[in-house]
């Protein structure tokens, strides 16, 4: 079964990886996990989405389809 | 340009507005399609029918959140303020409730943290209705006006 790490963005949301966890190298995973890791210092959000669990995670779980969420603010308002 | 080096892909509630197959229009349908897979199935029932998501927090509150903007309600179901929050990054409205979706389901304090906030008062909830009131008054003179001298022409 595949999973996935994929961010919002202005297309919608950009697949950064898909992996497999039977097959992936330890070294395609840890490329991964720099990724998530990286983009989770410039505060990013992650969910876990997995069968709409829609948890809120620190760490990558290479059995998980991951969402990352850009950084958030207040809007304007009203 | 954005930082990202997207180009012109507008982000609001109004899709119609862009020509089917452009940037926009693709950007769109792709949030979409993402919070309709995330959503549990009574949450997605709701949103399809009502373009919007319901969620009741821990706290007892319900938010009500739609592409232009988020309602608070108390545990009565009385409105209590309306909130405004964004991405950083330009993306469609369908991006933003999702990401507010995921937030209040797991840590609305922080929500509340993030978000700007306004709260009503009874007072200015009866205020702006006296206002609507009163313009909605006006409008029908004009338009009941309009029609009587109409039909004498």
């Amino acid at each position: 079964m595949k999973h996935s790490l994929r961010k919002l963005s202005p297309r919608g949301d950009d697949l950064i990886a898909e992996w497999e966890p039977d097959t992936v190298t330890p070294e395609r995973l840890q490329e991964i996990q720099r990724e998530f890791d990286q983009l989770m210092q410039r505060g990013y959000l992650a969910a876990d989405v997995t069968d709409q669990r829609n948890v809120l995670v620190n760490e990558f779980d290479p059995n998980a389809d991951l969402l990352l969420i850009p950084r958030m603010a207040g809007g304007a308002g009203r | 340009m954005a930082r990202d080096g997207s180009v012109g892909i507008p982000c609001g509630p109004f899709p119609i507005l862009a020509p089917p197959g452009s940037d926009y229009h693709v950007a769109y349908e792709r949030a979409r399609a993402l919070l309709c897979q995330v959503l549990p199935d009574p949450d997605r029932r709701y949103f399809e029918r009502t373009n919007q998501i319901r969620i009741r927090a821990a706290s007892g509150k319900t938010y009500d959140i739609a592409p232009w903007q988020t309602q608070i309600l108390d545990a009565r179901s009385r409105l209590i303020g309306r909130a405004c929050l964004q991405l950083t990054v330009p993306a469609p409205s369908y991006d933003r409730m999702l990401a507010e979706y995921l937030l209040l389901r797991n840590d609305e304090a922080r929500y509340w943290r993030i978000a700007n906030i306004t709260r009503f008062s009874l007072l200015e909830e009866y205020r702006s209705r006296k206002c609507a009131i009163w313009l909605g008054m006006i409008l029908g003179g004009i338009v009941i006006g309009f029609i009587q001298w109409w039909g004498m022409h």
